[in-house]
């Protein structure tokens, strides 16, 4: 299989280094399947106990699927002085989740992230890589559209 | 970076003026003179001269450095590694993204130092994921310096070689100290080891190693070029330098400013970030990061460096300031606070894991009104048992921030417990 190929090639080139193997695995694949983790563990020979410990310790690794886009916003105690309730109600307004959720066409996923070190310019949130800061209610329909438009170019 | 009359531009002089992807342009800022310097020196003079700065880390701890790189310099061993922590999770904390995002060259020559002062081949910049565009940057110095001959084999011909790579980390507060950032290094889960062994005699993959904050390290080519006496003049005379202090929350300009260690709190948010930015009144300073002492404007004279703090029992921690005024909740912040540590704790030591947790509900039940006056004690208790037995810094310090709030602000508690409604 093909799959299994890939991730017997990202073990080999990490030689052993479990982390990086994790994220490559995600990015490639989308999140961190039990099949996949337990390919892994074959192929390396780190207990599967030990690969699902370190998937599940980080914040930005995932077991589970989640949308193609993953909104973090930040909540420590800087951006939580801003308006970062009204950032959440637009956010459900326009994609009609709340933390911790997925839309139904898998393509947002909203979540809280620790600080993201733009105390002076919060709220901050992220969409996967891309940092937005100062964020307005109001300019959440915008941010959310590039990644709408993003989509449509790529068909 | 806040303009103001007060602020120094030492560690800070490139921001905003070159070019940072540009190696041609630290070149001509004298870049690269402090490593040319240090190739024609023995590792154990360049060491003396970090010793005699004074300098200390500027990473929370506020260790000497040059004592840290004597340490693994007489450590004998096969390998031994530097490691950059660059991890900046701190709450309230952003002056190392500024310094990479604006001056990586500084950065990477520094590393090149400690690795000739320590007798290491081997560094590692261990950046924190959500910095997309420090680690842009930091891969483009890399580069350009391997390129132009000041990374690599045979490092400008001194026979001294040298190389560097980036590792990032994967959202983890605690992959931050420096021991749960080695096993993270190493591939597994952050969590911190026992000390001692000390990092100097046994770190990453076991060798010795040399950990250091962005901050302090970019201190180290201009004390090499300009000279630790130089160094020594700055600020005070346990805390010599300049120190980078973030503010944030309810200040009139707020941001990162460079200012000599010894700097008031007063100086910090009247003068240079304009006072508060409401009509309210100043009501609490958080000093230090989600782990610092949230304080009284009580305290708006104390010195602003590590020993004045110390006998006070603060911590300058990462330099972050938060600026409450009168309309703000200190039982909000606390609960987000409670939140931060309880998220963030790695689960493997039963006080912080169970500690941070119960924090959390105690401060939710208070938020909600559903508490009663034993809770507030109930949290000072549980803040003793953290603070005296968990494993790492972590727990040990998880609690002061609400632990602080409640001494200063018991009023505004006791009005939210049952008796007070
Ligand atoms: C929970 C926790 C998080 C930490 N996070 C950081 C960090 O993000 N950056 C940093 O430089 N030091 C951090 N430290 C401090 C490091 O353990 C270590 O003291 C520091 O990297 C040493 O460098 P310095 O001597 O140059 O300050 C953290 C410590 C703890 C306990």
């Amino acid at each position: 299989m093909h799959k299994d190929l890939r991730i017997e090639e990202i073990a080999r080139l990490h030689r052993g280094n479990l982390l990086p193997m994790l994220k490559q695995l995600q990015t490639e694949f989308g999140y961190l399947q039990k099949q996949v983790l337990k390919k892994l563990a074959k192929e390396t020979g780190i207990p599967l106990s030990q690969i699902y410990a370190t998937a599940t310790f980080y914040s930005l690794l995932t077991t589970k699927e989640k949308g193609q886009y993953v909104i973090r916003i930040c909540e420590s105690p800087s951006c939580e002085l801003q308006d970062k309730e009204e950032i959440l109600t637009a956010i459900w307004e326009e994609l009609g989740i709340i933390p911790r959720e997925t839309t139904r066409d898998r393509k947002f996923s909203l979540e809280f992230s620790s600080c993201l070190g733009q105390c002076d310019k919060g709220p901050a949130l992220m969409v996967n890589g891309d940092t937005y800061t100062n964020v307005k209610p109001s300019d959440i329909g915008e941010i959310l559209s590039r990644y709408h438009l993003r989509e449509e170019v790529k068909q | 970076m806040i303009d103001s009359p007060l602020a120094l531009r030492n560690i800070t002089r490139n921001i905003d003026k070159i070019d940072p992807e540009s190696i041609e342009e630290y070149l001509k800022t004298d870049g690269y003179e402090a490593l040319k310097k240090t190739l024609t020196m023995k590792p154990k003079e360049i060491v003396s001269i970090i010793r005699d700065s004074g300098l200390r880390g500027r990473g929370g701890a506020g260790y000497p450095t040059g004592l840290k790189w004597y340490f693994a310099a007489n450590t004998q061993s096969d390998a031994k590694y530097v490691i950059c922590n660059a991890d900046e999770g701190e709450p309230g904390t952003f002056k190392d993204r500024i310094l990479m995002e604006g001056d990586p060259f500084s950065l990477i020559e520094a590393l090149t130092i400690a690795g000739y002062a320590i007798g290491s081949n081997k560094g590692y910049i261990y950046i924190r994921d959500e910095y997309r565009l420090s680690i842009r940057r930091l891969q483009n110095a890399i580069e350009k310096a391997q390129q132009s001959g000041y990374l690599g084999l045979n490092i400008l011909g001194s026979g001294f070689d040298f190389d560097l790579e980036i590792s990032i980390g994967a959202g983890s507060y605690v992959c931050g100290e420096e021991t749960a950032l080695f096993e993270s290094l190493e591939g597994k889960r952050g969590e911190p080891r026992i000390k001692p062994p000390y990092p100097t005699e046994s770190g990453l993959f076991g060798k010795p190693t040399v950990i250091n904050n962005v901050e302090t390290l970019v201190n180290i080519p201009l004390i090499v070029n300009r000279g630790a006496d130089w160094f020594k003049e700055i600020g005070t005379e346990c805390s010599p330098g300049t120190k980078i202090f973030t503010l944030s929350g309810d200040v009139a300009r707020p941001g990162a400013i460079e200012l000599p260690l010894g700097t008031t709190l007063r100086e910090l948010i009247y003068e240079v970030a304009g006072g508060i930015s409401s009509e309210e009144k100043l009501k609490m300073i958080q000093l230090g990061g989600a782990a610092g002492h949230c304080l009284s404007p009580d305290y708006l004279d104390i010195s602003l460096d590590f020993d004045s703090l110390a006998v006070k029992g603060l911590s300058l921690g990462s330099g972050a300031i938060l600026v409450l005024d009168e309309s703000r909740s200190i039982i909000k912040t606390a609960y987000s606070l409670a939140k931060f540590f309880c998220h963030e704790s790695c689960g493997q030591c039963t006080p912080c894991r169970e500690g941070t947790l119960q924090q959390k509900e105690i401060l939710g039940r208070i938020l909600s009104k559903k508490s009663s006056e034993k809770d507030l004690e109930l949290l000072e208790r549980l803040s003793v048992s953290m603070v005296q037995t968990s494993l790492c810094p972590l727990g040990q310090t998880a609690s002061l921030g609400i632990s602080s709030a409640i001494k200063h602000f018991k009023e505004e508690f006791l009005s939210y417990s049952e008796r007070g409604i």
